[in-house]
């Protein structure tokens, strides 16, 4: 059936899930593009947030993520994995940019604390799913103090691995086989819950 | 390449790499049967990670990116198997042989002229322009190997990498022409791993010869393959 110039979204028997909808995105539907953006613009702030901190500055992350989104859906290769996993990888990566570009305006400025500091969760209406917080977290207090806060300094803060590694005073090759390993233990875990 | 690349996967999957590191390990991901899918289960993790923190936007950030994405154009998207090129192909097939002809008169260790450089103008380097955000990059399959180009709008350049195209018999190099309505001019011969080179106009296309050694004033074989920059 062609498509139809609507704006709103086919109903079907099941809700188009974001894999589905990035499909129609590349073919410049903007329906789909809201409901996709419907779908992750949580997780994509959320990302945005915890890495910039400034919640404009986020916002402007989030736009810039979501316009790389339209702009790139063309060449989405779903073989390379899921649509919500590609959206948040651009997502951080866009975020830790973010925090380079304008680290590097101001390399002066004094040195953030090496403690990765507790996050405001903020008035917010926090829209987590909540199994997937909850598996989350239990699988990230499955590493060690060495992987978590090596994950958790280059995720939040985006610090590249000699930043990390100079911060806790380790060798370099050290924290970079801590990132691979605790990732792999999270992967681990989190693939186990799914399976549960 | 250091031995120990592989074990960038997780600082690589975190963004926790500089972009030399990036463009590196992603050359490496491209020569490795085991990496994408380790790179791509890693990324579902930290995707999982980032999902966790969900926090909701304010909503008048929807109408600003809808209004934002109505206003701008998509990429076209990548052909796999050239089959809508194929006519622009031939009309540059016709462009070569016409010029192989009078190559033969004019060729024998012409100095050509060397547009290529391993840094531009900015100091621009191969890897810098594949790791360039806004990069567009395609990989071109050739009989025994492979070509990577990436294209950057922000940095002005193209990067092409060599270090997987076949090796050639002695005597013979790579050579890279651009083909604009003129005919095709040497934009120099391919004698490193990685170059660059300034992005042509936009109707111009690249085209990759192999030529003796020294390089050809026109191309004097048919071309390995042809790409309209514009199209990655």
């Amino acid at each position: 059936m062609p498509t139809e110039p609507t704006l709103r979204l086919v109903a079907g028997d099941e809700p188009a899930g974001p894999d589905a909808l990035l499909e129609r995105v590349a073919r410049g539907d903007l329906a789909a593009f809201d409901a996709l953006y419907g779908q992750l613009s949580a997780a994509v702030y959320g990302v945005a947030r915890r890495v910039v901190r400034d919640p404009a500055r986020a916002e402007e992350v989030t736009q810039e993520v979501f316009l790389d989104v339209w702009r790139q859906a063309t060449r989405f290769d779903h073989v390379r994995g899921t649509a919500r996993t590609w959206v948040l990888t651009i997502a951080h990566r866009r975020a830790v940019d973010a925090v380079r570009s304008s680290e590097a305006q101001r390399a002066r400025e004094e040195r953030v604390s090496s403690r990765t500091p507790e996050v405001v969760e903020g008035p917010e209406e926090e829209v987590v799913s909540a199994m997937e917080h909850e598996s989350v977290h239990r699988c990230l207090e499955s590493l060690t103090p060495l992987q978590l806060e090596s994950l958790r300094l280059a995720y939040f803060q985006g610090y590249t691995y000699a930043q990390v590694a100079s911060l806790l005073d380790r060798p370099l090759p050290t924290i970079k086989a801590r990132m691979r390993d605790g990732l792999i233990r999270l992967r681990d875990c989190l693939e186990a819950t799914d399976d549960a | 390449m250091t031995p120990d690349i592989h074990t960038l996967a997780g600082a690589y999957v975190l963004d926790a790499v500089e972009p030399d590191e990036r463009a590196a390990f992603e050359t490496h991901l491209s020569q490795c049967d085991s990496c994408p899918q380790e790179v791509a289960s890693l990324r579902r993790a930290v995707a999982s990670w980032g999902g966790s923190l969900a926090l909701a936007p304010p909503p008048e950030l929807r109408t600003r990116v809808l209004g934002q994405v109505e206003r701008t154009r998509q990429l076209p998207p990548l052909v796999k198997e050239v089959s809508s090129a194929a006519r622009r192909r031939r009309r540059t097939a016709r462009w070569l042989a016409a010029a192989a002809v009078v190559v033969a008169v004019a060729a024998g260790g012409v100095a050509t002229q060397q547009a290529l450089e391993d840094n531009g103008p900015a100091g621009v380097t191969a890897a810098q322009v594949f790791s360039s955000s806004d990069a567009e990059t395609s990989t071109i399959a050739m009989r025994g190997g492979r070509a990577r180009i990436a294209l950057s709008r922000d940095l002005g350049r193209i990067a092409l990498d060599a270090s997987k195209m076949p090796p050639l018999p002695d005597g013979r190099v790579y050579q890279l022409w651009v083909i604009d309505e003129t005919g095709p001019h040497s934009a120099g011969v391919v004698d490193r791993p990685s170059l660059t080179l300034k992005i042509p106009a936009p109707d111009a296309q690249l085209a990759l010869t192999t030529e003796p050694a020294g390089g050809s004033r026109r191309p004097t074989t048919e071309p390995l393959f042809v790409v309209l920059p514009s199209d990655l």
